[in-house]
């Protein structure tokens, strides 16, 4: 499983609790993420949402075009990158042509018609709410994977 | 059990001769002639050393004295007396040796046959040292009273659970509110129900106040502490006074200009700013010991005690350094006695690297002892304070009741220079020269009282006063609330008058009467006016007045007192913003990010793997841990309540975030368990888990109900109505969806209105038939983020350049919507609408469910 984060949380915490049945492998950004993805084939994806810990040239996304949206406002602009950058890395992978199926760690809970449209956009998708267990997320992943 | 050696029973049946003596000694017991009283106990305990109260009488004289170890010795020789023993261990613990008083309960549990009230005693021994444990054995105490079917003394029993709670309060909010449940089991009257309810709230919120967070220090504020450090001395204090001046609040700002007025030799000046730096923050051991350090070191013996009640400050604050123990020692022999000092070396605990020196020393101690400590003279001259110093400052008193206000004066100039450390003496001093109307000078004197005067608030108050009679705003609200967190119930009404936000007036009232104002003759009027300002605030249902309903209000402010998140948007919606980041921040670092693993490390610990807990312990307490990281948070959160006005309580009353601090508050009390992997902290990370899992939740309903409103057709014709009157002038339609938008109403109303005005005067002046306003959904296709477009479009021919929404317009009201526009973190432009002249279109972020 490829885990796409800013950090090294999801990482540690998968690889201490969820050691058996599962590889674990770190991408700290984007573009990291489709290198990876690329040069070897993984099962399933799990991509973090905000990516608050990554200096912004880092970030994937057009930063003027985000920008845009804020009446120009390139810090607005950044922020807004930051914050769905998951979905900019995924959009990414699937560009890249990379089909495994991924789980966004982000509460769709109460925007089910957007989680929709990404999923038709760029799925197979599934997503697991915040401060899901360990256990819970290798649960969402296996199903995924499964198919 | 409450007062300590409370006065002597009656007598039992005695010889006339016996009986003449009983009454010589509570005769001069009463009139505080302690040797006559002595005497007379004495008497008796010799022709009869089984008689109880005559012992416990000796012995109450002789600790009054001053001499402790006599006392001890006296109770010592009863060891099967009950009533002696109880008084023994009061004693013992009162000497701070909690352990040894702790070890005589089984004793005297067995000599007064399982009596309940032997567990209150154990409460009352333990209180201060250890919190939880007083509260389980009063628990144990109502429990055993129950048993057995009798009741305790409402009143001790009371005054002792407030005072349990007030201590438990400071670690574990949640414990302290229970216990009042807890031991209503007993079936307290409802008077006194009310009455402990009413002291807890008061003792909780002193116990908080005592807590409170003095301002955060922003970054650009620390860079230049830490810039000014690195000065040469001389410009290093310079720049930290001047800091100081711009910052007044920070108690950092205050200890790093002590330290560099110290290293200067600046020593009454440092003396000065450590006392602000620990008025700032009293619960701060590294200020209290520093600032004991100096007054040990850099001044004379007179200011000993004050040094040895500043390291005393850090120990209890921080009951591991030990070390400062032998430093009150070495103070106290300045004064003479060795008691103290041997009483100070024998805290010292057992377990602990200085228990080795604190031997020797007092080893050292015994052999030189002199016989027994002198008793203080009988007049009301405090110990610290020298003859001559005691004479002068009456001779002061004398003449300004004379009214020679300047033989006043310069006596009492002698006894603030024979006692500098004497807050009798400034308080005055400050009285003296503020009757003459020399308003600085006096503000310099009660400052100095006020310093002196260790936690008494009135200095604190009179200086506040002057402050405000010098036209200086800000140092008398400072002095004021200074005086608050000490206890000055004066000081908060005050306050309470001086308050610019009727939130902060309110809140001060509430304390007033919660810190006992309820005793003040005013406190029926404050109490109306709460009671006035909570109906106006739109909460209860208060009808007639009289003494129920006026308790059953101090319960609802004492509830009411602490406000909640969803207040604060109440009070400042356009805080809502900054509140949503910080929410989602502590649910991306903290919560998501970092307590994820909760039931996980659980789940190992009951397995027998003690490694995942270390593991997450590290994560927990570390110095980018989760507790530094939410601890950030919430001050940021208590700060920007501040600033509104608002006193939030984001640990017992927000039911938001109260959860996540009271699940952090559980786990901090876990770390050294898991660090060591002990299985039983397996229950409370599943209880964290637990408080954890709905938070979230919980946030976004919060910030989608403080921030969201649904625009449909009913708002537009409102809003068109509201931009009216429209006279003759054009005709509105509205078209598209019913969208529920993320912005605050006020804000939308802003918008809508101003745009619809703008767009029907146009068309009013140039004949313009209709004014459109359309919705619709924009969408980002790579992150499924929807934004609602709005746009309303009129026929007047006169275009609108885009520059007209970059700056501000007067008089078009475009300034006030791009402003709300962005507040809601939306855009705004102007677009070209088939069929219409111009269109002005606002991007407005977009809650999901659409109506």
């Amino acid at each position: 499983v490829l885990i796409v984060e800013d950090g090294y949380e999801y990482v540690e915490v998968m690889e201490r609790f969820v050691p058996d049945g599962f590889a674990w492998v770190r991408a700290g950004d984007g573009a990291e993420a489709v290198r990876l993805a690329t040069a070897e084939p993984f099962d399933a994806i799990l991509l973090d949402m905000r990516f608050d810990r990554v200096p912004p040239d880092r970030l994937l996304g057009d930063l003027d075009e985000a920008a845009a949206r804020f009446d120009d406002d390139r810090g607005q602009g950044a922020r807004f990158l930051a914050e769905h950058q998951g979905t900019y890395v995924l959009e990414a992978l699937r560009r890249a042509g990379v089909r495994a199926p991924a789980v966004l760690s982000f509460d769709f809970g109460d925007a089910p018609a957007r989680f929709s449209r990404l999923a038709a956009r760029n799925g197979p998708l599934a997503w697991v709410a915040d401060g899901a267990s360990p256990l819970t997320i290798a649960a969402a992943l296996r199903a995924l994977a499964r198919g | 059990l409450v007062v300590l050696f409370a006065g002597a029973a009656e007598p039992p049946p005695l010889s006339p001769l016996d009986r003449a003596r009983w009454d010589a000694a509570v005769e001069a017991e009463a009139a505080g002639d302690s040797e006559r009283a002595l005497s007379a106990w004495r008497s008796l305990l010799r022709f009869d050393p089984g008689f109880s109260e005559a012992r416990r009488g000796v012995a109450r004289q002789l600790d009054g004295r001053g001499d402790a170890a006599g006392a001890e010795a006296v109770l010592r020789d009863a060891p099967y007396d009950a009533d002696c023993v109880e008084d023994l261990a009061l004693l013992l613990a009162r000497g701070g040796r909690v352990g040894e008083a702790t070890a005589l309960l089984p004793r005297l549990s067995a000599l007064r046959a399982g009596d309940p009230a032997v567990r209150l005693l154990e409460a009352e021994l333990v209180v201060a040292a250890d919190p939880a444990a007083a509260s389980d054995a009063l628990r144990a105490a109502v429990r055993a009273y129950q048993k057995a079917g009798s009741a305790p003394d409402e009143a001790a029993l009371v005054e002792l659970t407030a005072r349990v709670a007030a201590a438990l309060a400071v670690s574990d909010p949640v414990g302290a509110g229970r216990l009042l449940d807890d031991i209503d089991d007993v079936g307290l009257s409802a008077e006194a129900l009310d009455e402990a309810r009413l002291l807890v709230a008061a003792r909780t919120l002193a116990a908080r106040l005592a807590q409170a967070a003095p301002t955060p220090l922003d970054p650009p504020t620390r860079a230049k502490v830490l810039r000014a450090r690195e000065l040469p001395p001389d410009q290093r204090v310079a720049a930290l006074r001047a800091l100081a001046e711009q910052v007044p609040r920070a108690p950092e700002v205050w200890a790093a200009l002590a330290s560099a007025q110290q290293e200067v030799g600046a020593v009454e000046e440092a003396d000065r700013s450590w006392s602000w730096a620990r008025a700032l923050a009293p619960l701060d051991p590294d200020l209290a010991a520093a600032h004991g350090r100096l007054l040990a070191t850099r001044f004379g013996p007179s200011a000993a005690p004050f040094a040895a009640a500043a390291l005393e400050d850090a120990v209890r604050l921080d009951p591991g350094r030990v070390g400062l123990l032998l430093e009150i020692a070495e103070l106290s022999l300045r004064r003479g006695p060795t008691g103290a000092a041997d009483q100070a070396l024998a805290r010292v605990p057992p377990g602990a690297a200085e228990r080795v020196a604190a031997d020797q020393r007092r080893a050292d101690l015994a052999r030189t002892r002199q016989p027994g400590p002198t008793p203080p003279p009988l007049d009301a001259r405090p110990p610290e304070v020298p003859p001559g110093a005691w004479s002068a400052w009456n001779l002061a008193e004398a003449w300004m009741g004379l009214g020679h206000l300047d033989r006043a004066r310069d006596e009492n100039a002698r006894a603030t220079t024979l006692a500098p450390g004497w807050a009798a003496g400034w308080s005055q001093a400050a009285r003296i020269v503020e009757r003459r109307g020399d308003l600085d000078a006096a503000a310099s004197a009660w400052r100095v009282a006020a310093e002196r005067g260790g936690a008494d608030p009135e200095p604190w108050r009179r200086l506040g006063d002057v402050e405000a009679r010098r036209g200086e705003g800000a140092a008398a609200d400072l002095a004021y609330e200074v005086s608050a967190a000490h206890g000055g119930a004066a000081a908060m009404l005050t306050l309470a008058e001086r308050a610019r936000w009727p939130w902060s007036a309110w809140s001060w009232r509430a304390a007033f009467l919660d810190a006992g104002g309820a005793a003040d003759p005013r406190s029926e009027a404050v109490l109306r006016r709460v009671l006035r300002w909570s109906v106006a605030a739109g909460g209860s249902v208060l009808v007639g007045v009289g003494l129920v309903v006026a308790r059953l209000a101090r319960r609802r402010v004492s509830a009411w007192r602490s406000s909640t998140l969803a207040d604060l948007l109440r009070v400042a919606p356009g805080a809502a913003g900054e509140v949503a980041g910080r929410l989602a921040a502590i649910r991306h670092e903290v919560i998501k990010h970092r307590l994820s693993a909760l039931t996980a490390v659980a789940a190992a610990l009951d397995g027998g793997d003690p490694e995942p807990a270390a593991w997450l312990a590290a994560r927990l307490a570390g110095p980018d841990g989760v507790f530094a990281r939410y601890d950030a948070y919430i001050a940021a959160l208590v700060a920007l309540g501040r600033q509104h006005g608002v006193a939030l309580d984001l640990v017992d009353v927000d039911p938001v975030v109260g959860p996540v601090s009271r699940a952090l508050a559980l786990l901090r009390g876990q770390v050294g368990s898991l660090q060591r992997g002990q299985p039983a902290a397996s229950g409370a990370l599943r209880a964290a888990a637990a408080l954890i899992e709905p938070a979230s939740e919980r946030m976004s309903a919060l910030i989608q109900e403080a921030s969201s409103v649904v625009l449909d057709g009913a708002r537009w014709r409102a809003m068109w109505e509201a931009a009216g009157p429209h006279g003759d002038g054009p005709s509105f339609e509205a078209a598209g969806p019913a969208l529920r938008v993320r912005v605050h109403g006020a804000d939308l109303e802003d918008v809508l209105v101003n745009l619809l005005r703008n767009a029907s005067r146009a068309s009013a002046a140039s004949g313009g038939a209709v004014v459109r306003a359309e919705v619709s959904v924009d969408e980002d296709p790579v992150t499924g983020v929807v934004l609602a477009r709005v746009v309303v479009a009129d026929q007047a021919p006169a275009p609108l350049p885009q520059a007209a929404l970059r700056a501000p317009v007067a008089g078009r009201g475009l300034s006030v919507v791009v402003a709300a526009v962005r507040r809601a973190g939306g855009a705004i432009r102007v677009v070209s609408v088939p069929g219409f002249s111009k269109g002005v279109a606002v991007f407005l972020p977009m809650v999901e469910e659409a109506t």
